[in-house]
C-alpha cells in the first residue's frame, strides 16, 4: 500500500492511489479541543502543532493543515483605514476605488511575520509527522482582493464595478504567487484554495465568468507551473459553474452542496475529487452509523479510480462528536478493502 | 408632468434595477408632484424589492443583485421617509436581529433585515458580532415580538442555544420567537436548542416570521 504522502501526490497527479486518504479539513476543531483561540493558534506554531498533530492521532484521520495564510491582504492593506474610518490592521475593507490601489503597500514575503510563523510550523508538523500530508489555507488573488473590498463593496463592484474588481485581483496575483512559491519551497503536500464568496449563493455565473475566472486561470497555472499542487475548494454551488472551474488548473476539487457522484460522473475524467460529507447536518448531527453510511457510500462513488480523498464539505465545526470523526474513518477504511484489496 | 402611476412604475423599475440615482431623482420627482410618501415607499419601492426577492427565490438575482437593490430602495428610502406622517413603532410587530458574538459576517443579516423591514416589521439591528446578553436585554427594552440571530461559523452557533437560554431565565421565553439562520444553521440545529424556526435564506426569512407570529 502506498505512504499517505504518496498516495495524495499520485491523486493529486491524476494517477490514482491504492488507499483512500482522509484529510478531514479539520481546522477549528482541533484548536477548540486543546482550548485555543483562533488567534493564539495562528500566532504560535507550537500550539498549532501540537492540536493539530494530537487531533489527528485521537480522531485517527490523515493530514495536517498548517493553517491560513491571510499575510497578504495584512501586509499590503493593513496600514489602510476601512469604511468605518478605523485601522484593523487586517487589512479588510480598505480598497474602495482605482486611487486606493495605488495606496497598498508593496508585498515583501521574506518580511510577512505571518508567512515566518507559518514556515515554522510547517517545519515542525513535518518533524513531528513525516510521513502526513501538509496543506495550507490560502487565497487566490479574487478572494485576497474581496478582502481588501470588504464584502459587500466586492459583491457591488461585481456588478457595478468590474474593472476596479479585476484590477485588484491583477494587483495582488504577484503577490499570491510569490507566496505560494514559498510554501511549495517548504514542502507542503497542497495548496487548498477555498472560495465561498464565489459560488451560487452569493454571485451569479455570468459575474463569475466575468471577475473571477481569468485571474483564477492565470494566477493558477502560475503557481502550478511552479510545482504546486492545487485543491480549489468549490465552496457553495457550483454546479452551473464546474465547467469554468475546470479550465482553473486545479489538480483536485474539493466539494460541497453537490452530489459526488454526479461530479465523478461528469468530469471524474478530468479532476480529482475530495469530499463530500455535510460537516453540519451528517458530521456534526447525524449518528455515528449516518456518518459511517454517508462516508461509505462517498467513498464508492468517488473512490472507484483511485482518485478520491474522503473528507467533510468544508471545515469540520468544534462541535462535531469524536466518534463520528471516528466513523468516517472506519468507513473509508472498509470501502478501500472493498475497492482496492 | 409624470402620473402617480408612472412614477411609482419609476421607483419600482429602479429599485429592480439597481439604479440608486434614478430611484432617488423619481422619489423626488414624487414628492414635488404632491403624491403621498407612503405610497411611494409601499407601491414604488417596497414593490420593487419585492420583485427583487422574487427573482432572488427563482435564482435569477444573487446576493450581488439584492445589495444593490437594497442600496437603491434606501436611497429612496432617505427622501420619502422625511414625509411621512409620523406613526408610532409601538404599533409595529417589532424584531431584534443580529450575528451572534465572534462572527462578523453580515451580509445575510442585512438581507434578512431588509426583507423583514420591507414586509412592514419593525426590526431593532444590533449589528454583528454582539454579545449574546444584548438580544436578551434588548428584547426586553423594545418589548420585542422576536429576535433573529445569524452565524455564518461553526465556531459561534453555540451562541444561539445560549440566547435561549437567557431569554429564559430573563422570563422572556414565552413571549419571544427565537429565528435562526446562517450558513451552518439547519432545522436539526433549530429544533435542538429549542428555536422556533429557521430560514434558509432572507425570503423565507419573512415567510417563517409571518408564520410564527400568525400573520397572513
Amino acid at each position: 500500500m502506498m505512504g499517505k504522502r504518496e498516495a495524495v501526490k499520485a491523486i493529486l497527479e491524476g494517477k490514482g492511489a491504492d488507499r483512500i486518504p482522509i484529510i478531514m479539513n479539520a481546522f477549528s476543531l482541533p484548536v477548540m479541543r486543546y482550548g485555543y483561540t483562533m488567534p493564539e493558534a495562528l500566532m504560535s506554531p507550537e500550539k498549532m502543532t501540537k492540536c493539530m498533530v494530537g487531533t489527528r492521532r485521537e480522531l485517527g484521520y490523515d493530514g495536517l493543515c498548517a493553517g491560513v495564510y491571510g499575510g497578504i491582504a495584512m501586509m499590503m492593506g493593513g496600514h489602510l483605514p476601512n469604511s468605518e474610518g478605523a485601522i484593523s490592521g487586517n487589512g479588510e475593507d480598505v480598497i474602495h476605488s482605482m486611487d486606493d490601489i495605488k495606496k497598498l503597500r508593496p508585498y515583501n514575503v521574506d518580511e510577512c511575520m505571518a508567512m515566518k510563523t507559518l514556515l515554522k510550523t510547517i517545519e515542525l508538523m513535518r518533524e513531528e509527522e513525516p510521513d502526513e500530508p501538509i496543506y495550507v489555507i490560502l487565497h487566490v488573488p479574487a478572494a485576497v482582493a474581496f478582502t481588501l473590498m470588504g464584502a459587500k463593496p466586492a459583491f457591488k463592484a461585481m456588478i457595478k464595478n468590474q474593472e476596479l474588481f479585476k484590477a485588484l485581483c491583477d494587483h495582488v496575483e504577484d503577490a499570491v504567487v510569490e507566496s505560494c512559491k514559498v510554501l511549495v519551497d517548504a514542502g507542503v503536500d497542497f495548496l487548498w484554495f477555498p472560495m465561498p464568496n464565489f459560488g451560487g449563493f452569493c454571485i451569479s455565473r455570468k459575474s463569475y465568468e466575468k471577475c473571477i475566472s481569468e485571474s483564477n486561470i492565470r494566477a493558477n497555472k502560475r503557481i502550478k507551473d511552479y510545482g504546486a499542487k492545487i485543491v480549489i475548494h468549490t465552496c457553495g454551488l457550483y454546479d452551473d459553474r464546474f465547467d469554468l472551474v475546470l479550465k482553473e488548473s486545479g489538480d483536485a476539487w474539493h466539494i460541497s452542496d453537490t452530489q459526488t457522484k454526479k461530479v465523478k460522473d461528469e468530469y471524474g475524467d478530468k479532476v480529482s475529487l475530495m469530499g463530500n460529507i455535510p460537516c453540519c447536518s451528517v458530521l456534526m448531527e447525524g449518528t455515528e452509523e449516518e456518518v459511517y453510511q454517508f462516508a461509505y457510500q462517498e467513498c464508492m462513488d468517488g473512490a472507484r479510480d483511485g482518485r478520491f480523498i474522503l473528507s467533510g464539505d468544508c471545515d469540520v465545526s468544534p462541535l462535531t462528536p469524536d466518534e463520528n470523526v471516528i466513523a468516517a474513518v472506519r468507513a473509508a477504511k472498509d470501502a478501500e478493502k472493498v475497492l482496492f484489496g | 408632468m409624470s402620473s402617480k402611476e408612472e412614477l411609482l412604475q419609476r421607483l419600482s423599475d429602479g429599485v429592480v434595477d439597481m439604479e440608486e440615482d434614478d430611484v432617488a431623482e423619481a422619489a423626488q420627482e414624487y414628492l414635488d408632484a404632491g403624491y403621498p410618501a407612503f405610497d411611494g415607499i409601499m407601491e414604488g419601492l417596497v414593490d420593487g424589492m419585492n420583485r427583487a426577492s422574487q427573482l432572488y427565490e427563482e435564482e435569477e438575482y444573487f446576493v450581488t443583485d439584492v445589495l444593490l437593490c437594497s442600496d437603491a430602495m434606501y436611497a429612496g428610502l432617505d427622501i420619502l421617509r422625511p414625509h411621512l406622517p409620523e406613526v408610532s413603532n409601538d404599533d409595529k410587530i417589532t424584531g431584534i436581529i443580529g450575528v451572534v458574538e465572534g462572527d462578523t459576517h453580515d451580509i445575510g443579516k442585512n438581507l434578512v433585515k431588509i426583507m423583514l423591514e420591507t414586509a412592514g416589521f419593525n426590526m431593532i439591528d444590533l449589528g454583528r458580532d454582539v454579545p449574546l446578553t444584548q438580544f436578551v436585554e434588548r428584547a426586553k427594552e423594545h418589548n420585542a415580538d422576536f429576535v433573529c440571530m445569524s452565524t455564518l461559523m461553526t465556531t459561534t452557533m453555540g451562541g444561539m442555544e445560549t440566547v435561549i437560554h437567557l431569554l429564559e431565565e430573563a422570563g422572556l421565553r414565552d413571549k419571544v420567537k427565537v429565528m435562526i439562520g446562517g450558513g451552518p444553521i439547519s432545522q436539526k440545529y433549530a429544533d435542538k436548542i429549542g428555536a422556533d424556526g429557521y430560514s434558509q435564506n432572507a425570503v423565507e426569512a419573512v415567510k417563517l416570521a409571518k408564520r410564527l407570529l400568525n400573520i397572513a
